[in-house]
């Protein structure tokens, strides 16, 4: 912008003020405490303290009449028609709940579909669907989910939650969101301290249009409408959880897509779980190796054992700065029932011991030695299996078991194969050789299928995946593809070198391709969800 | 509680349970039941008193509870007993503290460098550089060389300020609102026709109607509330859109009539023709209270259904169908927003509507009227106390007798009151460009993002030799062009008056402290008289109460006339007052409507049959540009420019972030379009990237923008409507084409 001279100094051609300078500040002085003084407002009437809420009239239709039997529970009920999309119910719940930043436990999404003649839009507002077989309450290591017994409301026990975040990725709309200034997870507990009190959740008080009421529901009702698929378009499988939300509309939204539907949306990296994942694996294929090298002459060392368990203990360490209240997940064994992530912690746990015993065996009882070792081998690999099940349960598309279990066993192998093809050994060297350059280019092709998609049958998870992979990071996309293709010719030429440093700096390469891919897998996972804004 | 303690504090009474059910966590969320009728509330944020407070961002005028602590507010939720809104809000209300909490308050004086960075100052510094500037400004020029642009967002009582400090202390001429952008359509279409700039009708009239009519008007996302009051309608009113675009309210509608964009005129002169043809209007009531209703009829005989439904794209059968809905509806309101009012013959429109109200006879009784919904919180404060288009109290500058009344209720002398009008905005704005005017005070309005033609606008700005801004925020995108940036404080820093569409003034008050050395408008009007030389003019003006007094005084005997509300504590305790409340009112009931006595504003009180022919749409789409641009409000939680709505973190969540350019299905798939692809869009003035979303809601050939991006503007055209100079920025025409990557 062209400035003109600013100087007040410049324009002195003007008659001089007619005031004196002092009196002047004064003035500014007494008006800028007059603004800082905020007992203007007593001069009215403040509201009378004991003003009833006249509010429970109004929003007396909108709680059911009775509470819920047995077999029952309350639900909400969204009349899709009635809202108009003032969205004020995401603002009362954040308002009268005294929730932090952008924190609220409403959302609002929406559906759009109709004939080109008649185009039609209904905004859907969700909060917690309060299922009859909830997914938080399944997924969670340590029990800090509770389904209400007198009136089925899913509550979180906010004490109780160990922040690892388990529970908004087995719930399939993505209910419960962490707080990091927090360090756990929060949502929706319908009001249960106002809807105990027969007093209207902050939503259903809030809502103009009276669109959003809460009802008595049966549980074998919600089984059998979950069991037709009945819930609302463009949604995750309702048999999944069975959630109790009613949406009514006169409209047959049945072909209806959320507006965000193409839009690609990134989730978190989770750092912690990528180096959790890929150590704990690597680990794995070490003590594999370890075990097959047994029957080798030379057979494993202790350099070896120690790395093995090395890796492992950081690989367990990093865990412990994923979790929001790493403290409290002593109580891990309360979810052993439902929870995968709690197999896969007591898996690892049960590792530790074994692994100080190798290591104490090596000075004391060197016999013992190969016997642990597999035993170690064996229980690597079942908690790699729980790791595997920890994502392919949350029921997200591109997390399923086969997806999920190439990649890791992936892992697991080419550690295993790389440590072989280190070995003095020549067979095990040859066999190592042989298999790691095999493993790379099996996923090199896993992942070439399936990023083409294209194909028929593509789910639109997958595409949404492989859509934000191309979007937002489709260089890391195509190292990691070059990576699992193009190695394998490389290591082909070094390995005819006898160059062990090449051979080590390739398998370094790998294992930047490795977490290359585990970065990719948590950041461009389609979420299950409920519509969002476009 | 440091984080450590928070992680491991608890562990000893950890370790003692399976379950932990209560602890620090736990008790955040602990709701108690409070008093004041407001059910439970969170345990921390407890109220130990609460107030109501009319809302500041629409001109629904909702009332708030304000829950404080040591009068300070700490949350607040919907008012139940404010006869406006019953106990609801939009979540712009529900969020309305958290613009006054942003990180990028201003909180002193900012005054540009001769590097041009903005330099914090006092406010000694920054108004004694205000008045020298400006005066010089003026000696080498002339008076009127400085020039105001003012906002519907102040309370009435900071308007008046202004606008006599303006003109009646500082010697300008020129000054305007941002409600130029938003009402003075309606203004000059109620002023021709019914004498007086009166929207007649109160909230009420949604409940009472049988037909409403919704013309350009979005109300499910533009007025939420006032959509609230058509639901708590019990007779199931038929509710009829007229509106190009398939929108949330049209959805939610009984009927929407998608007529071609701009053909709005030609609808309602084809709907006053069959009306007249079949005889379905009420003869007695035309010829009692009403004048122009023979030539009137003569000037739509042209506008035959076959004419009407070629130009709008409305078989005849539904123009048929909807004039006999007027005529079997036993109380028809029309209501219109900027569908009407923002285009180059809006004014011409409205009368339009406001004719068929007439000829028919829904005026003056429940559930009738032909009803302007204003766009501000206060943009009613603006039409009739602010100083600009009108002399102070809905009077006229040019008028001797009403300078003398202003002069004598205000006691001002009567030669430092101008007799001629003002320029308009975009007059403003031209007069900066032609070197006319040279220096321009903003307050509390986002000209370099709201204006039309930005690139245009934008040189304008930089052409002045002196810009101030006075705003909340110096980050908006026009204080970053500001010479000087005097920091203001916000809604709820403050005390006043804001009169809302129904013409009902509410109370606003003060219950927060403003950041650093923010003042209330009040306040630096208060200041800057004094500065300027002229304090003694304003010494009465000490208070918001003190001002409102004034504007009582040169209200009287106007059709606005509000002597009759007694004080501040008057309003707070009847739920507002609508005007008119003049003294002699026994009674002042809580909804009331104007006409009932079917008497006008004019000399011989009869209402006007006003009408031309329809214009041509200034810029027609052509083959170069061959789409028609609208533009409007993307949803219910962004306010205008997004300076204050912006700033909550709850509201961001509630709309998109990319500017989302909406396309019809067809166009989109024969312009390879996908959704979700970056496409460019281009007028004559400029061009701009938006994110496909292919809708049949939009029809083939046009394509809708929110105004709240700045880039919206880059392409709208510069084009008034000739009564009332208000910018039509419902109509332009661009190129779109997919962004190749």
């Amino acid at each position: 912008m062209a400035l003109t001279l600013l100087n007040p100094s410049s324009v002195m051609s003007l008659p001089p003020s007619p005031h004196n300078l002092e009196s002047f500040q004064d003035l500014v002085f007494r008006t800028l405490k007059d603004q800082q003084d905020l007992t203007a407002v007593e001069r009215f009437t403040l509201i009378h303290e004991n003003q009833p809420s006249s509010l429970s009239k109004r929003y007396s239709t909108l709680l059911p009449v009775t509470i819920p039997a047995k077999g029952e529970q309350y639900a909400f009920e969204v009349d899709l028609d009635r809202c108009s999309s003032c969205k004020a119910c995401v603002t009362a719940c954040h308002n009268l709940n005294g929730l932090t930043d952008n924190e609220s436990w409403r959302r609002v999404g929406t559906l759009v579909g109709g004939s080109p003649l008649k185009p039609e839009l209904r905004t859907v507002t969700t909060a917690c669907h309060h299922c009859v077989d909830p997914g938080c309450l399944n997924g969670c290591p340590v029990g800090a989910y509770e389904k209400d017994t007198a009136t089925g409301i899913v509550r979180h026990l906010d004490d109780q939650c160990i922040g690892c975040q388990y529970c908004s990725m087995t719930c399939p709309y993505d209910v419960p969101v962490y707080l990091p200034s927090l360090g756990i997870v929060r949502k929706c507990d319908m009001c249960y301290q106002r809807i105990t009190g027969a007093e209207a959740p902050a939503c259903v008080q809030a809502c103009p249009n009276e669109a959003i009421a809460i009802r008595v529901v049966t549980k074998a009702q919600v089984t059998e409408r979950a069991a037709e698929g009945t819930f609302l378009s463009d949604t995750p499988d309702p048999r999944h959880t069975k959630p109790t939300t009613v949406y009514k509309t006169q409209l047959d939204t049945a072909g209806f897509r959320a507006a965000d539907h193409f839009k690609p949306i990134l989730q978190p990296a989770h750092w912690p779980l990528i180096l959790m994942l890929l150590l704990t694996q690597g680990s794995a294929g070490l003590w594999i190796a370890m075990g097959i090298v047994t029957f080798t002459a030379t057979g494993p060392t202790f350099i070896a054992t120690l790395l093995a368990s090395l890796t492992f203990t950081a690989g367990l360490m990093a865990s412990f700065f994923h979790l929001g209240r790493p403290m409290k997940a002593w109580r891990f064994f309360l979810g052993l029932k439902t929870s995968w992530l709690s197999r896969e912690i007591l898996a690892f746990n049960a590792c530790l011991p074994l692994l100080m015993g190798c290591l104490i065996s090596w000075k004391f009882m060197p016999a013992l030695v190969p016997t642990l070792h597999f035993i170690m081998s064996g229980t690597m690999l079942i908690a790699v299996v729980c790791s595997i099940f920890v994502y392919s349960a949350t029921g997200r598309n591109s997390w399923r078991f086969s997806r999920t279990a190439g990649k890791f066993f992936g892992s697991v192998a080419l550690a295993c194969l790389s440590c072989l093809l280190l070995t003095g050994d020549p067979f095990m060297r040859a066999v190592g050789w042989v298999g790691f350059i095999v493993v790379l280019l099996a996923r090199g092709l896993q992942e070439l299928a399936f990023s083409t998609i294209d194909k028929p049958g593509t789910s639109d998870e997958d595409a949404h995946a492989v859509f934000s992979e191309n979007t937002y990071y489709p260089m890391l996309a195509r190292a990691r593809r070059a990576g699992y293709l193009f190695l394998p010719v490389l290591l082909i030429y070094a390995g005819s070198l006898h160059k062990l440093y090449l051979s080590a700096g390739l398998i370094a390469l790998v294992a930047l391709v490795e977490l290359t891919d585990r970065f990719l897998f948590f950041r461009t996972v389609a979420p299950n969800r409920m519509p969002g804004v476009r | 509680m440091t984080k450590y303690q928070f992680v491991i504090g608890d562990l000893s009474t950890d370790l003692l349970q399976l379950k932990q059910r209560s602890g620090p966590l736990t008790n955040d969320l602990v709701l108690t039941p409070a008093q004041f009728g407001l059910g439970k509330v969170p345990y921390r944020i407890e109220p130990d008193a609460a107030t109501t407070s009319v809302c500041g961002y629409c001109s629904t005028g909702c009332g708030l509870k304000v829950h404080l602590k040591n009068n300070h507010a700490i949350n607040l939720s919907a008012d139940f007993s404010y006869p406006v809104n019953l106990g609801m809000a939009c979540p712009k209300g529900w969020e309305a503290l958290s613009p006054l909490e942003a990180s990028d308050r201003g909180t002193t004086p900012l005054i540009r460098s001769a590097s041009g960075e903005m330099k914090p100052a006092s406010w000694d510094t920054a108004l004694s550089l205000f008045c020298d500037r400006i005066k010089s400004i003026q000696s080498k020029y002339r008076p009127a060389s400085a020039a105001f642009i003012s906002t519907g967002q102040m309370v009435t009582e900071e308007m008046a300020f202004l606008g006599a400090l303006a003109k009646f202390g500082m010697g300008m001429v020129h000054g305007d609102g941002n409600t130029r952008q938003c009402m003075a359509t309606a203004v000059a279409a109620y002023k021709q026709s019914f004498g007086f700039d009166a929207p007649p009708y109160t909230y009420k009239d949604f409940e009472e109607s049988d037909v409403i009519f919704l013309v350009g008007s979005n109300l499910c996302i533009a007025h939420p509330i006032l959509w609230q009051r058509i639901l708590m309608n019990r007779k199931k009113p038929r509710v009829i859109v007229i509106d190009p675009r398939r929108t949330e309210t049209a959805m939610a509608a009984s009927d929407h009539v998608g007529l071609k964009p701009k053909s709005d005129l030609t609808l309602f002169y084809g709907l006053a023709h069959i009306l007249i043809r079949n005889g379905w209007i009420k003869r007695e009531f035309i010829e009692a209270h009403t004048e122009g209703f023979h030539d009137f009829s003569r000037h739509v005989e042209a506008f035959t259904p076959a004419r009407v439904s070629s130009e709008t794209g409305i078989d005849s059968e539904t123009l048929l169908s909807l004039a006999r809905t007027i005529f079997k509806g036993s109380a028809v309101s029309f209501w219109w927003t900027m569908g009407v009012n923002q285009s180059h013959e809006g004014t011409r429109t409205a009368q339009a509507i406001i004719n068929l109200a007439l000829m028919t006879g829904n005026i003056g009784r429940p559930g009738t009227g032909a009803n302007s919904i204003t766009g501000q919180c206060n943009a009613m404060g603006s039409r009739l106390f602010s100083n600009t288009t009108n002399l102070m109290g809905g009077h006229d500058f040019t008028n001797p007798l009403h300078r003398q009344k202003v002069s004598d209720a205000l006691g001002i002398p009567l030669e430092r009151i101008p007799d001629r009008h003002s320029y308009a905005y975009d007059q403003i704005m031209n007069a900066i460009e032609s070197g006319e005017i040279r220096a321009l005070w903003i307050i509390a309005t986002n000209t370099a993002h709201s204006w039309m033609s930005q690139a245009r606008t934008e040189g304008i700005l930089r052409k002045l030799e002196f810009l101030v801004v006075q705003d909340m925020y110096p980050t908006t995108d026009t204080a970053r062009c500001a010479h000087l940036y005097l920091p203001a404080g916000g809604w709820g820093e403050k005390e006043g008056t804001f009169i809302n569409s129904e013409r009902r003034f509410g109370i606003t008050k003060k219950v927060r402290k403003a950041p650093g050395d923010a003042l209330a408008d009040f306040n630096i009007f208060k200041l800057i008289s004094h500065y300027w030389g002229c304090g003694d003019l304003f010494k009465e003006w000490d208070s918001p109460q003190s001002v409102f007094n004034k504007m009582k005084a040169t209200s009287q005997g106007q059709p606005c006339d509000i002597t009759g509300i007694i004080d501040y504590e008057m309003l707070d305790r009847e739920g507002g007052v609508q005007w008119p409340a003049p003294m002699t009112h026994a009674v002042l009931h809580k909804e009331r409507r104007l006409f009932e006595d079917g008497r006008f504003y004019h000399e011989n009180q009869k209402a006007k049959f006003i009408f031309s022919d329809p214009a041509p749409i200034p810029e027609p789409p052509s083959s170069a540009f061959p789409f028609h641009l609208n533009t409007g409000r993307g949803s219910s939680s962004q306010w205008h420019t997004e300076t204050r709505t912006g700033k909550s973190k709850i509201l961001n969540q509630l709309h998109p972030h990319e500017l989302i350019v909406e396309i019809n299905t067809d166009d989109a798939l024969n312009l390879g379009i996908k959704p979700g692809n970056k496409v460019i869009l281009e007028s004559l003035r400029g061009s701009i990237t938006a994110i496909a979303h292919p809708t049949s809601t939009v029809q083939p050939g046009s394509v809708f923008l929110a105004m709240h991006s700045k880039q919206t503007n880059q392409l709208t055209l510069w084009v008034v409507d000739p009564h009332s100079r208000q910018p039509a920025y419902k109509s332009c025409s661009v190129s779109l084409r997919k962004l190749a990557i």
